[in-house]
């Protein structure tokens, strides 16, 4: 029962950190296009992709995680969606490419990192997917 | 046990990004369904915050590199008294004379420094929106924000005039913007 409050609680926050990074986005898709602009290793094709696609996708994703409609499909292409910006930010780090994802902007001045924080960020997020992800497939399994 | 997905709602979260991507997309006015597939989305945010601002340790292996073009953004008569040393002149004020000459050699340099007069000085981000205008790869582009005044005070490499050199044997060089 503790478990599932703290998964429920955990999906709850997962579903507002999509929702806010989804409307930074859109509330500055300028801003959002030059953060993709600085990803050296994507193709111009699947920059304008990203530029098109991502804040839709979180937006349906922080929705879906809210209202808990298609919740398995939702809490695995969340932690899919999270294991990619952890690997991004990782990257961007490593060779000195120090770029925020964009998410957040100065709504929430905790999540506004720069350099490895943002790694360290994106980590305690996948972690929560994957807890997430973990607790659900316990759950299935009883 | 492996956690049961449905395709259709699989499909059906696809479906509905794609839907809002393209519904945010079209309500707002800063980029254009064009622009995102080139450099030149970068031309209509409203924000600054995203060039690449470079300290001054970095700032000097550029100015050691071959190939890097700095800009001296600032207005000629403070260019002829001091900058740095083989800095181009591009002040706003004739950026339209002076950058077709220029843009061959911006859009094939790898690093391209924008400096001015300090932190205080927009022209460096205008400039910089206008090169990406003109093709010249968004990842190319410097901002030398603390500009002149650090460089000059490091005594790094300068090209000064005779009156720069005069203040400077007075002790009394005059602010240098």
């Amino acid at each position: 029962m503790q478990k599932n409050s703290i998964t429920n609680l955990v999906i709850i926050c997962l579903g507002l950190v999509f929702l806010l990074a989804a409307f930074s986005k859109i509330g500055d898709l300028g801003s959002f296009s030059n953060v993709v602009e600085k990803m050296v290793y994507l193709p111009t094709f699947f920059k304008g992709l990203l530029i098109l696609l991502l804040p839709g996708l979180e937006l349906t994703l922080g929705l879906c995680l809210l209202t808990r409609f298609a919740l398995n499909e939702s809490v695995y292409l969340a932690a899919g969606l999270l294991a990619i910006f952890l690997l991004d930010s990782i990257y961007m780090n490593a060779t000195n490419h120090h770029v925020d994802c964009g998410c957040f902007k100065s709504a929430v001045p905790l999540l506004k990192l720069e350099g490895w924080w943002i790694a360290v960020r994106n980590l305690g997020l996948f972690v929560m997917s994957m807890f997430c992800v973990w607790s659900l497939r316990t759950n299935q399994a009883k | 046990m492996p956690i049961s997905f449905s395709i259709r709602k699989l499909i059906g979260i696809g479906l509905a990004s794609i839907t809002l991507g393209f519904v945010s997309f079209i309500s707002q006015e800063q980029i254009t369904f064009k622009d995102i597939f080139s450099q030149k989305a970068v031309l209509s945010s409203s924000k600054v915050v995203d060039f690449d601002y470079v300290p001054l340790p970095q700032i000097i292996q550029i100015f050691y590199s071959p190939d890097s073009i700095f800009l001296d953004v600032r207005d000629e008569k403070y260019y002829n008294y001091g900058h740095i040393q083989n800095a181009l002149n591009l002040p706003m004020s004739e950026l339209e004379s002076k950058l077709p000459s220029l843009l061959k050699s911006l859009q094939a340099s790898p690093n391209i420094v924008i400096y001015c007069n300090g932190p205080s000085c927009g022209v460096p981000i205008i400039i910089a929106k206008r090169l990406v205008k003109e093709n010249v790869p968004f990842n190319h582009i410097k901002i030398y924000i603390q500009g002149w005044p650090e460089w000059r005070s490091c005594h790094l490499p300068m090209t000064v005039s005779d009156a720069f050199q005069h203040d400077l044997t007075k002790e009394n060089a005059s602010p240098g913007i």
